[in-house]
């Protein structure tokens, strides 16, 4: 019987039937160039396994450990509403703004689903009506606010993506216009100062760049149909 | 699901630095690997080590595989840190793993992921054919094709080096 490189691949993982992993068994006791095959292709997964492991003495980027952290997720939009009715009982921006972020950090959403849709903050609400994507609008001392993306909805809604920085933490959100206005369809936010010094290629940002996967219905707007979206107040123009 | 990934990040890492060859590259595609399934969701009745590992492979076959650039900068011998405290076994053992590295990175891609799979991660035949989505004779057959590459490249290497 003359074995073959598959079949003694096969038998080092114990893959083949019963009587074929005997038959080849009581073969390589007696033939010492197959015993040597076997060896030889054995040490092939030594190899391979001491080349993987080498991973280990690396440690895990942060930027791994955060995705993997139970506290970066999708905000919980209710927690960012709940926020933001407080958030407009402040006669300072800032502290409502900061007020928000403190308590949204720590917070989880197992499954990060998107939650029910809570009405923008009229500041907020108010730099999304008129100012163009890319358009730095500063919302109090240290805190920036900028649109990044406006594009319609599956639902027919103009939506907008905007990005709120503030020193060491940066939101971003979607909006899309209703009825009664903007309103939030998902929100994340991560903690800026981790990204100092992080090697880090990939999107942190993928959680809501699906959201806008999901949403988007076509290409985004670009500047001269967001501008006629500022003029018509962002109220879709029935098709 | 965080957590089951986090149990799953050690294995995810070997596999995809199988894949890489580079460990840069290779927490790049864990990253990505881990914001698409978190982003994505989990198919109904799919495991999620299994699922993981399809993600991983097919990010990689998409995304990364193009990228040689920082491959071929860190196989650079003047880019390679050497530590004068080596010892003689250490640097023949660095060496077997240099070539290991180049090795599976002339192997085909379907290759390479199945060797890594079966190797590092001990899955069974089964397994890698319902993860890679491959018939189970095409793993046996590709695994073998991989192992005897690897033995007539690292051999290859050996030789060239001791001649």
């Amino acid at each position: 019987m003359k074995v073959t490189d598959q079949q003694l691949s096969a038998f080092l993982d114990a893959e083949l039937p019963e009587a074929e992993m005997q038959a080849i068994r009581d073969l390589v006791a007696d033939d010492d160039s197959l015993a040597l095959r076997l060896a030889e292709l054995a040490e092939v997964n030594e190899w391979v396994v001491d080349h993987a492991r080498q991973i280990d003495q690396q440690p895990v980027p942060q930027a791994i450990k955060q995705l993997l952290a139970t506290d970066n997720k999708v905000v919980q939009l209710s927690l960012w509403q709940k926020c933001q009715q407080q958030f407009s009982q402040h006669t300072a921006l800032a502290a409502g703004v900061a007020l928000c972020f403190g308590l949204i950090l720590g917070q989880t959403s197992e499954d990060s689903q998107l939650l029910p849709q809570p009405h923008l903050n009229t500041a907020l609400a108010n730099v999304l009506d008129h100012a163009g994507s890319g358009e730095m609008v500063e919302l109090s001392e240290g805190i920036n606010m900028t649109p990044r993306l406006s594009f319609v909805s599956h639902a027919g809604q103009y939506c907008r993506q905007y990005r709120v920085q503030m020193q060491t933490l940066q939101n971003d959100s979607i909006a899309c216009y209703g009825a009664d206005g903007w309103q939030l369809s998902a929100s994340t936010y991560h903690d800026a100062s981790l990204q100092n010094g992080e090697y880090k290629t990939a999107s942190h940002n993928a959680l809501l760049d699906s959201v806008i996967d999901q949403l988007i219905v076509g290409q985004a707007l670009n500047q001269q149909q967001e501008r006629q979206a500022i003029a018509q107040s962002w109220v879709a123009q029935k098709p | 699901m965080q957590q089951q990934l986090l149990k799953l990040l050690p294995m995810l890492r070997r596999f995809a630095y199988s894949l890489t060859g580079s460990m840069a590259d290779a927490d790049d595609l864990v990253q990505s690997t881990i914001e698409k399934i978190l982003s994505k969701g989990l198919p109904d009745e799919v495991e999620l080590a299994k699922w993981a590992f399809r993600v991983c492979r097919n990010i990689w076959i998409d995304e990364y595989r193009a990228r040689k650039v920082r491959l071929v900068a860190a196989q650079d011998p003047e880019l390679q840190e050497e530590q004068s405290m080596d010892s003689s076994a250490q640097i023949d053992q660095k060496n077997t793993l240099n070539q290991v590295n180049a090795a599976m990175q002339a192997l085909p891609d379907d290759q390479r992921s199945i060797l890594a799979l079966v190797a590092v991660q001990g899955f069974s035949y089964k397994e890698v054919s319902e993860s890679l989505d491959i018939p189970l004779g095409t793993v046996m057959s590709r695994l073998s094709r991989a192992r005897t590459s690897l033995i007539t490249l690292i051999k290859g290497q050996q030789g060239g080096l001791v001649a």
